[in-house]
C-alpha cells in the first residue's frame, strides 16, 4: 500500500527549476532508498516530504504530494502535526545539548503530551530508546549529556528523539555518512528492525547501503527520477541505461 | 574508472585464453581418435594441467573484482557470468582429456569401421563452444540462440552412433568393449555440447539479466 504519493512535483529555487515533475509512490512499511549524484535533488525531494523547503527564501513548488490521500501542501494542512508525523534525521547527529532523557523527552513535551504523568513520560522515553537499542546501554545514564556519547548513539538518539511523538514516516538524509562502517552497519539493521512499524525514505550516496537495506530505490539525475523500482531489479538489472551508467561508475 | 574497464577487459581476455585452449583440446583429442595418433592423445592429456590453472586463476581474480569494485548491473552480470562460464570450459577440457584417454586405448586396437558421428559431433560441438564464446565477447545478439538450438544436432547424433555400435555389438559380441568406448566418446561430446549450451545462456543471462535456463524453448526477445 502506498504510504507517500508524489505527482508531478515540481520545485524551484528562484529560476532554477531544481525538481522536474517527479511522480514516485512510497510503500508503506518499506525502505525506499533515494540515490543519484550530488546537486541531484534526491535531499531536496525528501525535503518536500515533510514541508522543510517551505522555509528557503524563492522556493516554489507545484504539484501534489500525498500522505495517506491527503496533500500535504493543500491550505488546511497543520505543519507541527505534519512534522511530527514526518520525522527526519540528518547527516551529522544532532542531539540538543541536554540530558539523553530530556533529548527524548522533547517532542512529546513540545507537544504537549503526558503532562500530567510522569511515569507515561517515562515509559515513553524508555521505549524510544529501546527501539533504537540504547535502552540496556544507556538506563543508568539517562541524565548525562547527550553530547558526551559516541556518534553511532547520538545518531541512535535522534532517532529515539522522533520516535517519541511516534511519527509513521522517518525521513534519513544521509544518516550514516558521518559514521564508521561498523556503526554503520549497526544503524541499517536499525532500519531494518523499525520498518516493520515506519515507513523509511532514505537518501544515501553510498549505494551498497541502498542495495542492503531499501526495498525500492529511485535514481535522480537533474532533478529528473530516471528509474524507480525494485531494489534487487535496480541493482542488477536496471532498464535505464543512465541508471546503469551511474550505478557502475561511469560518472558521478 | 578506467582501471576497472582495463580489469574486466584482462578478465575477459582470460576467459577467451581458456576458450580457445578448450576448443584446441577437443579438436586434438578427435584428431588423436580419427587419426590414431595416440602421441597427440598424450599430449592433450599432458596440457590439461594449464587448463585447470587458468580456471583457478580466472575464479580468483572474478572474486577479488567482487570483493575490491564491489560491482553492479552490466559489470556484476559480466563477472558473474565469467566465474559460471569458465566452470564449463574447465568440465569441457576434462571431458576432451576423457576422449584422448578412450583413443589411447582404442588406437591399440583393430578399426571397427570408420569414424562417421564423432567427427561430425566434434565439428557441431566446437562450433557451439566459439559461437558461446563469441557471444560472450559482442554481447547481445541472436547468436547464443543459435547456439542453444544446435544441441538438437548433437543430441540426435549421440543416438545415431549409440544405435549403430548397438547393431555391431549385436552382430558380434565381442567387439562389445571397443563399441562401448565409442559410445562413450559420443557421450562426453554430447556433454561438452551441453557446457557451450549453458555458456550461450549465460551469455543471454550478462545480456539481458534473465535466466532462461531450464525454459525449453527460450524466446528471442
Amino acid at each position: 500500500m502506498s504510504k507517500v504519493i508524489v505527482e508531478n512535483l515540481n520545485l524551484f529555487y528562484g529560476d532554477f527549476h531544481c525538481l522536474k515533475n517527479n511522480t514516485l509512490s512510497i510503500k508503506e512499511r518499506k525502505i525506499t532508498a533515494l540515490i543519484g549524484p550530488s546537486g541531484c535533488g534526491k535531499s531536496t525531494l525528501l525535503r518536500c516530504l515533510n514541508r522543510m523547503n517551505d522555509l528557503i527564501e524563492g522556493v516554489r513548488i507545484t504539484g501534489r504530494a500525498l500522505i495517506d490521500g491527503k496533500d500535504i501542501y493543500s491550505r488546511d494542512i497543520n505543519l507541527i502535526q505534519l512534522r511530527k508525523e514526518v520525522g527526519m534525521v540528518f547527516q551529522k547527529p544532532n542531539p540538543f545539548p541536554l540530558s539523553v532523557y530530556d533529548n527524548v523527552a522533547y517532542g512529546p513535551r513540545v507537544h504537549g503530551l503526558y503532562k500530567t504523568s510522569k511515569d507515561a513520560m517515562e515509559a515513553v522515553v524508555a521505549k524510544s530508546l529501546s527501539a533504537v537499542g540504547l535502552w540496556e546501554e544507556l538506563k543508568d545514564r539517562l541524565d548525562v549529556s547527550a553530547l558526551n556519547l559516541a556518534l553511532e548513539q547520538q545518531q541512535r538518539l535522534c532517532i529515539a528523539r522522533l520516535l517519541a511523538v511516534e511519527p509513521s514516516i522517518l525521513l534519513m538524509d544521509e544518516p550514516c555518512s558521518s559514521l564508521d562502517p561498523f556503526a554503520t552497519l549497526n544503524i541499517e539493521e536499525l532500519f531494518l528492525n523499525l520498518k516493520e512499524k515506519y515507513t523509511i525514505v532514505i537518501v544515501t550516496h553510498n549505494m551498497q547501503q541502498a542495495a542492503r537495506v531499501s526495498d525500492y530505490t529511485g535514481f535522480f539525475l537533474l532533478g529528473e527520477l530516471i528509474e524507480f523500482g525494485n531494489t534487487k531489479t535496480l541493482f542488477v538489472n536496471p532498464q535505464n541505461k543512465l541508471t546503469e551508467d551511474y550505478i557502475t561508475g561511469r560518472f558521478g | 574508472m578506467a582501471i576497472f574497464d582495463e580489469e574486466l577487459s584482462a578478465l575477459r581476455e582470460k576467459v577467451l585464453n581458456l576458450g580457445s585452449m578448450v576448443e584446441t583440446a577437443i579438436s586434438d583429442s578427435v584428431k588423436s581418435l580419427v587419426e590414431r595418433d595416440s602421441d597427440l592423445a598424450k599430449e592433450v592429456i599432458k596440457r590439461d594441467h594449464l587448463i585447470n590453472a587458468l580456471d583457478v586463476e580466472i575464479g580468483e581474480e572474478s572474486i577479488r573484482l567482487i570483493a575490491l569494485r564491489q560491482p553492479m548491473a552490466r559489470n556484476l552480470r559480466f563477472i558473474t557470468t565469467a566465474m559460471k562460464i569458465t566452470t564449463d570450459l574447465e568440465r569441457m577440457g576434462d571431458l576432451a582429456e576423457n576422449i584422448a584417454e578412450r583413443a589411447i586405448e582404442l588406437n591399440e586396437e583393430p578399426l571397427l569401421k570408420p569414424y562417421v558421428n564423432i567427427p561430425k559431433m566434434a565439428v557441431i560441438a566446437q562450433e557451439m563452444v566459439r559461437g558461446a564464446l563469441d557471444a560472450f565477447v559482442i554481447g547481445c545478439t541472436k547468436l547464443p540462440y543459435g547456439v542453444i538450438r544446435r544441441d538438437d544436432e548433437v543430441d540426435a547424433l549421440t543416438v545415431k552412433n549409440f544405435n549403430d555400435m548397438l547393431d555391431l555389438m549385436i552382430q558380434d559380441p565381442k567387439i562389445i568393449p571397443i563399441a562401448v568406448k565409442r559410445t562413450y566418446i559420443a557421450k562426453y561430446l554430447e556433454r561438452i555440447a551441453d557446457h557451450a549450451t549453458n555458456i550461450a545462456e549465460m551469455v543471454i543471462y550478462m545480456c539481458k539479466g534473465k535466466i532462461i535456463r531450464h525454459i525449453e524453448s527460450p524466446e528471442e526477445t
